[in-house]
């Protein structure tokens, strides 16, 4: 709790509807966001219990500088994972943050299951249980319409649903957090949907002087400026992060046809500038965030013969434009918008539903299953049999997508093809095949993200190869980022926010943090979290590379299989030496 | 001699706005040279290709040589 | 000349609410929203473009000056008004006279929020869709 030693978290359980605030000293010293929800997670976890047992928790946290900072926006959910069966770590901007931290809250605890599909609405002097049976069943888009409209408290207001994907308990079902921005991975929305919570309606308004004005409106404006005139993060606004295409595609980078290739020959077609010429209609923020890097696509669909058009608007990112894109064939913009609305109304993660759909086309091209199976000819390019084929995965609609439903990982358990089963620790593959780092770096992540050290920007920057440096470069950027995420730092502006900014931030509101403090809270954290993965049954030594990877060329060349191995030994004796220290 | 350079729409910040400019160089130059000669801050670089193929920084032009430079690959 | 906020660029707004967090932090030193003279809400959903509730600087007739028993709001040159807390009731008569909901009212402390127009959100908006225009003395 901002000015105050302590963290306050809220206790909701949903079996017995009944609610308990704690004010945890003992948790001040995780500053926030992933260090106090680590904590919460280790705590209240049921290790002996089945991963969808209602017992099981789910955890929202936010930072120690949510909101009164700019691009200091996210919430990070943490929970036990119906897709990798381990540690299910996501965040998501919107307005969650700023809702939270005006309510009163840091942290939130749910455990239970209702009996009846239930909603919560939480605001500064109440929090309740709500009535969603008629809810049950509703897109994510419908479901917004009707809370906003039954709750009051606009423009100050965060809602977060799930959809029929998270109902029917897909194991990548997302969260959609106010409209465009998501918790997107590893499927936070089924452990929702296991728990009948259709959606949860935060609003904040409470009072909350600031303590030391000049201190803190100092470090404000600078970071303001610093945020706003510089080229640091006009990138992320411009085109935004869609501008990877082209260079990633010139490269050799860019997964493609389920990885086949790494040039999409139809590239030009869906880059970032295509993008913003043919469909781009408006960017938006998340609050707190001066930059606006949500970018926001329209298409015109003809719904009916006669000339009856419709227009559809969705937010389109660049791994994004890679799963529901390149990944696939498909050759426009058009198209890739079209497959990215019928992802987002079911409440699905674009990312794994089009890494599972480029398995399943392969696997049909080679026989592994049949058309009886997949009820539509899935192939690349084809873009209304995936959008069929989402819509089966959604409801499940035979034992194929049941499988499906799981994962590629699963279903390549199930039908074989695990060699061309993109995922890192079966989470489905982000959009970048540009070298050792974007292998290893969401295989030894905690939550198996390219956003967990940034492997893939490590490949990048190093100019020549070195296998000591590369490893070190992503254990010390992992440590790095639990530190950032637990304040929570959007990570486009982890270059503005280096420690000196981070500690004038911190101690211009009651903060007395050294750097060597970070770097303690870092490594503390990441311990934490590896200890909860053991807990979940996690072994770094059972992890398997997908022979794909070594078999396509990456932007820095073919790969070779033995060297990926050895790189992961190296790190994880890292990790072993870290967790025999005494914690700092 | 002559070489060309294209520039997409996030650098072209640095060149004025052009995307396609025809530059004059004597001696041997490297292609790296001529995108910082251009403009382009060496930190916004991510990497350079002539006629359609990576190069190395230490690339030696040659005449009518067409330089496409690329901005670096951004992400969380 | 006398100057008066005006927010011209409402198409442009990205919804990031720096505006009203400046304003709550400049004018009221709290990080709280609900403090802000000028609220940026969706016109329905963020589907919905974001329209700004402020106040227009009214001229010769204020209705929320005229509502006021106790003559707290004085008139302010160039349109709107200028509260004087120590003369205020805490009544709410003003809020509701303004026809565009522009008054904002602070139960913590039990006195209204009206935008004075000092300029703070404009300086702050990332997308220049607040500005501050000159306009004439109407007393």
């Amino acid at each position: 709790m901002i000015y105050e030693k302590y963290i306050r978290v809220l206790y909701l359980d949903l079996t017995t509807k009944k609610i308990r605030i704690e004010n945890r000293e003992d948790l001040y010293s995780y500053l926030g966001g992933v260090g106090v929800a680590s904590k919460l997670l280790e705590e209240n976890l049921k290790p002996e219990l089945d991963p969808m047992d209602p017992q099981q928790p789910v955890i929202f946290a936010i930072g120690a500088a949510s909101t009164i900072f700019p691009v200091v926006t996210k919430t990070v959910a943490m929970f036990w994972s119906p897709l990798t069966g381990e540690l299910g770590e996501s965040y998501a901007g919107g307005r969650m943050a700023m809702t939270l931290f005006l309510a009163g809250y840091d942290a939130i605890v749910i455990t239970g299951s209702s009996d009846k599909p239930a909603y919560i609405t939480i605001s500064r002097n109440n929090v309740e249980f709500k009535d969603a049976r008629a809810l049950w069943g509703l897109s994510c888009d419908e479901v917004g319409r009707v809370v906003r409209e039954r709750e009051p408290g606009g423009g100050k207001r965060s809602i977060i649903r799930i959809g029929p994907a998270g109902e029917n308990l897909v194991s990548y079902a997302c969260v959609c957090v106010d409209t465009y921005r998501h918790f997107g991975r590893l499927g936070l929305g089924a452990v929702l949907g296991s728990k009948k919570l259709k959606a949860i309606s935060i609003v904040g308004d409470r009072d909350l002087p600031i303590k030391n004005f000049k201190e803190y409106f100092k470090v404000y404006q600078e970071l303001y400026n610093r945020v706003t005139d510089t080229s640091i993060m006009s990138k992320y606004h411009d085109a935004g992060t869609p501008i990877n295409i082209e260079p990633l595609n010139a490269a050799g980078g860019l997964p493609t046809k389920n990885l086949k290739q790494s040039v999409f020959e139809h590239g030009d077609k869906i880059s970032g500038e295509t993008f913003a010429h043919k469909n781009l209609v408006r960017k938006m923020a998340c609050t707190g965030c001066p930059v606006g890097c949500i970018h926001i696509g329209q298409f015109r669909r003809e719904f009916d013969k006669g000339h009856e058009y419709e227009a559809v608007s969705v937010s389109y990112d660049y791994e994004l434009l890679f799963a529901l894109g390149s990944f696939l064939g498909i050759k426009s913009s058009d198209e890739i918008l079209q497959l990215i609305e019928v992802v987002e109304n079911l409440g699905l993660d674009a990312m794994s539903t089009g890494v599972v759909l480029g398995w399943a086309t392969e696997a049909l091209a080679k026989n592994l299953i049949t058309q009886e199976q997949t009820l539509v000819p899935l192939a690349f390019g084809n873009t209304q049999a995936y959008i069929t084929a989402i819509e089966y995965i959604a409801c499940k609609k035979n034992e194929f997508y049941s499988i499906l439903a799981q994962g590629a990982d699963k279903a390549s358990d199930v039908y074989g093809g695990k060699d061309f089963a993109m995922t890192f620790g079966k989470n489905e593959m982000p959009g970048y095949h540009t070298g050792y780092g974007s292998i290893i770096g969401p295989t030894v992540g905690a939550r198996h993200s390219h956003l967990c050290n940034g492997g893939y920007s490590i490949d990048q920057s190093m100019k020549e190869f070195d296998k000591e440096k590369l490893v070190e470069k992503i254990f010390a950027e992992e440590k790095e980022r639990c530190m950032l995420n637990s304040l929570i730092i959007c990570l486009f502006a982890r270059k503005v926010y280096d420690r000196e900014t981070i500690l004038a931030a911190l101690n211009s509101i009651g903060y007395n943090l050294t750097n060597e403090d970070l770097t303690a809270i870092g490594e503390r954290i990441y311990k934490t979290k590896l200890r909860i993965k053991n807990m979940m049954g996690y072994d770094s030594k059972n992890v398997r590379f997908p022979k794909r990877l070594f078999e396509t060329p990456s932007m820095s060349g073919q790969l070779d299989e033995k060297v990926a191995y050895e790189l992961l030994d190296m790190y994880n004796k890292k990790v072993e030496e870290m967790m025999a220290k005494e914690d700092a | 001699m002559k070489v060309y350079l294209e520039v997409g729409s996030f650098l072209n910040r640095y060149t004025s706005g052009q995307t396609s400019l025809e530059i004059d160089i004597s001696g041997d130059k490297t292609a790296t040279e001529v995108v910082l000669s251009a403009g382009v801050p060496e930190d916004e670089i991510g990497f350079i290709a002539v006629n359609g193929q990576k190069v190395d920084s230490d690339y030696i032009l040659k005449e009518n040589d067409i330089i496409r430079v690329y901005p670096l690959i951004v992400g969380g | 000349m006398p100057k008066v906020l005006r927010a011209v660029g409402m198409n442009k707004c990205i919804g990031c609410f720096t505006c009203m967090l400046a304003c709550a932090g400049v004018n009221h030193r709290n990080h709280s929203i609900s403090k802000s003279a000028i609220r940026v809400r969706t016109s329905g959903g963020l589907q919905g473009k974001f329209v700004s509730v402020v106040c227009l600087a009214c001229k010769d007739e204020r209705a929320c000056a005229e509502a006021c028993p106790s003559g707290a709001l004085e008139k302010r040159p160039g349109g709107g008004v200028i509260l004087k807390k120590e003369r205020c009731i805490g009544c709410r008569k003003c809020e509701s006279a303004c026809i565009v909901s522009a008054v904002h009212f602070d139960e913590d402390e039990n006195k209204p929020i009206i935008c004075k127009h000092c300029g703070v959100c404009a300086k702050f908006c990332p997308h220049e869709c607040l500005e501050m225009e000159e306009t004439t003395n109407d007393l």
